[in-house]
């Protein structure tokens, strides 16, 4: 069960309107390595976990996450906010405005739309944990390509905390992961998958 | 802990169903806000509601993280999970 909150978790109040910059901040909405799919993938594969601490884990990140969604979310909007249709076709936003006028849609920053393959639950522990270890610096990877390419303060501060964010989780997934090991022969970690064999 | 699994699931059950006319009523109340009738209603389940999470809460654990006021362990774990079959 869900409450929702009406906040964000990070404040993002964007002065300057700039829809080539929200093309790109729109990946972390719907790309390969965004927000959804992070949250998705984390509360989806709590269910075939054997450890309870893990399953905390992934329960309370993939919430952060969905809170993380509202984020870029809420800058994607801000960015795009009262465009006037010169504006639109100037910064190449035209494209998307076509099919989305300036709804927030998930889609990664060259254009393609959000794939559930990217949710990745495979049902063994291990193999699920280590995916999101990737996922977690995947994440930071692409704000780290974004900090590279923004200035606007206003825009940076919520991308670097969302950063830092990507850091810490993937910190506590390494955690799961060495909890998870704790239960497994030390001589064969890979000998069975706890979620299925006896 | 006190208190058996049946009377952690009756009290689940009490929270269950505030909640749920909580949802439907505040839902309501969305597309009609001047409503007093819904609004009274609201408030009443709301009441109920919040003095049963307390009890429950109390005698069971946390049903939020924002809820753990235990000073000496993390009490947010030891609830099943709700997909488990040990769950109310």
């Amino acid at each position: 069960m869900w409450i929702y909150e009406k906040k964000l978790q990070f404040p993002v109040h964007i002065k300057e309107t700039n829809p080539k910059l929200a093309q790109l901040i729109i990946s972390q909405y719907g790309g390969p390595d965004g927000e959804s799919a992070a949250s998705f993938r984390y509360l989806s594969q709590r269910f075939s976990m054997k450890d309870r601490k893990v399953m905390g884990v992934l329960t309370d990140i993939g919430t952060e996450e969905l809170a993380h969604l509202e984020i870029i979310g809420a800058m994607v909007h801000q960015l795009t906010r009262d465009l006037t249709p010169e504006e639109i076709e100037k910064s190449g936003f035209a494209p998307y405005y076509v099919d989305h006028t300036l709804g927030v849609w998930p889609q990664a920053a060259g254009g393609i739309p959000f794939n559930a393959c990217e949710f990745q639950v495979k049902g063994d522990p291990i193999t699920d944990l280590t995916e999101d270890m990737a996922a977690e610096q995947k994440a930071r990877t692409v704000y780290d390509n974004l900090l590279r390419l923004i200035s606007e303060p206003d825009i940076v501060e919520p991308l670097r905390f969302l950063r830092a964010r990507e850091i810490v989780h993937f910190q506590r997934f390494g955690e799961a992961l060495n909890i998870t090991r704790e239960s497994l022969d030390a001589n064969n970690f890979y000998a069975f998958n706890p979620s299925i064999d006896r | 802990m006190s208190g058996t699994n049946s009377d952690r699931n009756s009290l689940m059950q009490k929270i269950s169903e505030c909640e749920f006319m909580m949802i439907d009523l505040g839902l309501y109340l969305d597309t009609h806000p001047d409503c007093m009738p819904a609004l009274a209603a609201y408030h009443k389940h709301q009441a109920s509601f919040e003095k049963h999470v307390a009890e429950f809460e109390r005698l069971y654990g946390p049903l939020t993280m924002y809820s753990v006021n235990s000073d000496n362990c993390w009490t947010w774990l030891e609830l099943p999970w709700p997909w488990e079959m040990e769950a109310y």
